[in-house]
């Protein structure tokens, strides 16, 4: 764990944009950007991506093959009733009930995987750099542990430039 | 693709991002006004008469209710329908409109969805409470038991109608819980006493927008969004199937789906509608909830009073053509002329002709006239739940079976009390949540305004 | 005579019906016909049954039953309208008794109830009667609707109701299209509201022991005297005999002083009641709904000039 940062504030998503896009180009690493609403560009330049969509393809798929099975295991095989005469693998009206399970695990098995990879739940402190964050301010952090010095003021120059109202060092 | 000269900027007066935090969490960190408490009052007032006839109900039993033997469903599942129905405009308003690229959902999508989660809530009480045996209401649930293990009837709507529910409620709570994310955590960072940061810092559930955040929260509100889509149009349609898979006259019918999804957005809408001009009213956010916000309501309410108008004259015409002589008489000497044609009428004035004045542009750019219009159409929903459900039931195939309905006070003390709890749940959501999406609506600040160009 | 005066006493009274409406209103509930009409063809008055037969078509099959299907056979023409059925009815299956103050809320118990209704002028009116029970229909709507499964169909073509299972949503008493189940509004067993035999020891003692007492909450109905089939049937197998016709009867069967139900297999074709199927005077209460009930109707009869 770094303990000692360079953050960089600015005013408006434009200048933000330039300096994270600028800083990458020069493989530099930022070590995370927060802003107080989603911004795309930054998101792309970040480099990260996220599977959760892909995972939630998965847990559908799944889903609804075992809601199907279960639907089928419990009404023809474990104990058959007969209800209005009709067939023990009443499959239309199992479709109905499927696609409404199939919506509930895809949910929950979502939200599980977001909370554990976002790591967000009840209670859970985050550090936070800048308290304006959240507000009207776009910050930029960048671990010193892991920057060389020269490459550092590099940054601060790109931050500089993209007209950062703040740049400061912080030791924590 | 949006165009400035003819709809207007969405967010008026060139705020700045400060400036639009302050304005919206002004309410959440100001003391409410006196008018505030008058309300909470009356709400708390109407929600200890619902819990004390939620008492009667449960300690003695269903007969304190006007329900009987012909008609075994009363007032309570007229709620239910109703109350399911206001729940729907959040999620169809948020989901639908996203998916629309209707950026001017950003002001509403907040307080709509908010609406979405107490009606439903309130709107689950019914179910609940007209089971004879509530204690056992876990047998609903498909759980191994030692009873065989006897599993449920999959084929029953209630079953459907059950899980649809309980999904329903997870995913529009989650939805909407997701969006205040970000908000709990503005109004964390800007707090100054230690209570509230505590508070607000728990709710947040540690959130500080990074970009790893951002990137998550967008990829998980796009998987619920595009579930949560499916989700509203079978919420309702399996709502339906409790009548529409029946053998009841009136209630046996193929339009049911189709007619009760598009009567839920329909009064979900007139809900929208009142709640936005309450907020606008009182909290002076007239800037964030503009006119053109309202306007756009009112042509949607347009369009759907014509839909619903239509699903009215299909039915009436299905029942002539089908033949069925009780069909027949559900429609043309129950409803239409008898003993229910108040309630007929009242359905048909009420969703199909009244909300037509909204063709007038001087209607739709009065306050106290759409707020009128808007409590009209949830009255007329209200009856239209009442048509269906009592009079099919009062008089079907047996005349010996013939029986009428009144509600008792007991059933009148769980409506107005799930009331009185909807209107403490949007009191509380005024007090102790941003009414609207902050985050969202600073990323659409600049839309339609010089700037942007 | 003399002494008997009648005055105004300003006391009103209101009446405990347990039904209200009175004509058929025109819907064929009552089949009738006259005797003159039914020596030339006995269909007559019972056209719709036919009709109704040659159109039922299902995406399902037809529910076969292997053993035993029990049925109900009633003849209209015998019914008199006495309602000694729905007394013996109530005391064979524990049926609560709930007072008027229920009934004027239109709340009924019993499992078998005598349907009246009038025609023609209402000076003169010609009266019908009707019993109307359960008619265990083979496509039965509630059982569909049931969330919980507490109501089934049993492979001798019983519906069938597990009480202990039954959370009374009330959905299968509002999709049965005949309006037979009941539902128990309150606790009518030890109930200070509802102080009738359910209420005290001595009462309780006219309860059958056969027969589980209902509580609060739950939903009941005609069981076809379950009861006395098992035990007919186990009474047959220790004597590993085969059941004969009529060993089994009903409470209503047996307390009919007309003779107009007749209970039977109609699995048995030698059985009165498989007769009386087949009779050409035989329908079911609003076939058309293709519910496949096991009561049958045999028309009215009457012996006037049309």
């Amino acid at each position: 764990m770094s303990s000692s940062h360079l953050i960089g504030v600015f005013e408006d998503e434009s200048g933000l944009v330039k300096a994270v896009e600028e800083i990458r180009e020069k493989d530099l690493k930022i070590e995370e950007v927060f802003t107080p609403y989603p911004v795309h560009e930054v998101i792309h330049a970040m480099g990260t991506k996220s599977k959760l969509q892909v995972f939630a393809y998965f847990y559908g798929l799944f889903g609804a093959l075992a809601v199907l099975a279960f639907l089928y295991w419990t009404s023809v095989i474990d104990w058959p009733i007969n209800y209005g005469g009709k067939p023990f693998n009443s499959f239309p009206s199992f479709i109905i009930i499927t696609i409404i399970l199939t919506i509930f695990i895809v949910t929950v098995s979502s939200l599980a995987t977001f909370s554990g990879r976002a790591k967000l739940w009840p209670g859970k402190q985050h550090k936070i750099y800048d308290l304006r964050a959240t507000d009207d301010k776009f910050v930029i952090v960048v671990s010193k542990d892991k920057t060389d010095p020269e490459k550092l003021s590099t940054i601060q120059g790109i931050m500089k430039a993209h007209g950062a109202v703040e740049i400061r060092e912080e030791e924590a | 693709m949006y165009n400035r000269e003819v709809r207007g900027p969405l967010i008026i007066g060139d705020k700045s991002f400060k400036q639009i935090s302050t304005d919206i969490l002004a309410p959440t960190e100001t003391k409410p006004g006196k008018w505030w408490f008058a309300m909470m009052t009356l709400a708390t007032l109407a929600s200890i008469w619902g819990v004390y006839s939620i008492y009667i109900t449960v300690s003695k039993g269903i007969g304190t209710w006007g329900v009987n033997n012909t008609v075994g469903w009363g007032w309570a599942i007229i709620n239910f329908v109703w109350w399911i129905g206001i729940g729907h405009a959040g999620t169809a308003f948020s989901i639908f409109l996203l998916i629309l690229r209707q950026k001017w959902r950003t002001s509403i999508n907040r307080a709509a969805e908010a609406m979405t989660v107490f009606a439903v809530g309130c709107a689950a009480i019914f179910p609940a409470l007209h089971m004879g045996r509530i204690w056992l209401a876990f047998f609903i649930f498909p759980y191994p038991n030692t009873r065989g293990p006897l599993w449920v009837n999959f084929n029953s709507p209630l079953f459907w109608d059950f899980i649809a529910i309980t999904a329903y409620l997870l995913i529009s709570f989650s939805f909407w819980y997701l969006g205040m994310l970000p908000d709990f955590a503005t109004i964390r960072d800007r707090a100054t006493s230690k209570v509230r940061k505590a508070l607000y810092g728990f709710f947040s559930m540690g959130w500080v927008g990074s970009s790893r955040q951002w990137l998550r929260f967008e990829s998980l509100a796009f998987i619920l969004g595009g579930i949560a889509a499916v989700l509203v149009v079978s919420v309702h349609s399996i709502v339906s199937t409790d009548f529409a898979v029946s053998v009841e006259p009136g209630w046996h019918t193929t339009l049911f789906p189709p007619y009760f999804v598009v009567g839920a957005i329909f009064s979900g809408f007139a809900m929208v509608m009142t709640l936005m001009i309450i907020i606008r009213k009182l909290y002076k956010l007239g800037d964030y909830v503009t006119d053109g916000h309202l306007d756009a309501i009112a042509r949607i309410l347009t369009f759907i009073s014509l839909i619903m108008g239509t699903a009215y004259l299909t039915e009436i015409f299905m029942a002539w053509y089908s033949g069925s002589e009780y069909e027949m008489f559900t429609f043309f000497k129950n409803r239409i002329t008898g003993e229910y044609a108040l309630q007929f009428w009242g359905m048909i004035i009420c969703n199909a002709l009244i909300p037509q004045l909204f063709w007038f542009k001087k209607v739709r750019s009065s306050l106290l006239i759409m707020l009128i219009i808007s409590l009209f159409i949830n009255l007329g929903m209200w009856f239209e739940r009442f048509n269906i459900v009592i009079t099919s039931l009062s008089k079907d195939y047996l005349p010996s079976a013939w029986a009428s309905y009144t509600p008792t006070w007991v059933e009148v003390g769980t409506y107005v009390g799930t009331i009185g709890i909807f209107l403490a749940g949007v009191l509380m959501f005024f007090r102790y949540i941003p009414m609207i999406a902050v985050s969202e609506v600073k990323t659409v600040k600049d839309i339609g305004t010089r700037k942007y160009d | 005579m003399k002494s008997i005066r009648i005055e105004k006493t300003g006391v009103r009274h209101e009446l405990a019906l347990t039904q209200e409406h009175h004509t058929m209103e025109g819907r064929e509930i009552v089949r009738e016909t006259t005797l003159e009409k039914y020596r030339e063809d006995p269909h007559s008055g019972n056209e719709a049954h036919e009709h109704v037969e040659e159109h039922h078509t299902s995406l399902y099959e037809k529910p076969e039953f292997d053993g035993h299907h029990w049925g109900l056979a009633i003849d209209l023409n015998r019914c008199i309208g006495c309602s000694a059925c729905a007394i013996a009815c109530q005391s064979e299956n524990n049926v609560a008794v709930i007072g008027k103050d229920e009934v004027r809320r239109r709340r009924i118990m019993h499992w078998i109830r005598i349907d009246r209704y009038y025609s023609e002028s209402p000076e003169d009116p010609r009266v019908y009667h009707q019993p109307v029970m359960c008619q265990h229909c083979d496509n039965a709507p509630c059982e569909n609707v049931c969330p919980v499964s507490a109501t089934n169909h049993s492979n001798e073509g019983i519906n069938q109701m597990s009480y202990n299972r039954c959370i009374g949503t009330k959905y299968c008493i509002n999709n049965c299209p005949y309006r037979v189940r009941r539902f128990n509004w309150f606790a009518y067993v030890n109930n200070r509201e509802f102080d009738f035999h359910q209420n005290s020891k001595l009462g309780k003692m006219v309860l059958n022991p056969d027969v589980v007492v209902r509580e609060r909450g739950v939903v009941e109905k005609c069981s076809f005297c379950v009861q006395r089939i098992q035990e007919k049937k186990l009474q047959a197998k220790v004597e590993e005999r085969t059941l004969q016709d009529g060993e089994i009867k009903t409470a209503c069967e047996q307390a009919c002083p007309a003779d107009a139900l007749v209970f039977g297999d109609l699995n048995d074709p030698g059985s009165r009641v498989s007769e009386m199927f087949k009779d050409e005077r035989n329908y079911h209460l609003i076939e058309e709904l293709h519910t496949l009930p096991s009561v049958g109707y045999l028309t009215k009869v009457r012996n006037i000039k049309a």
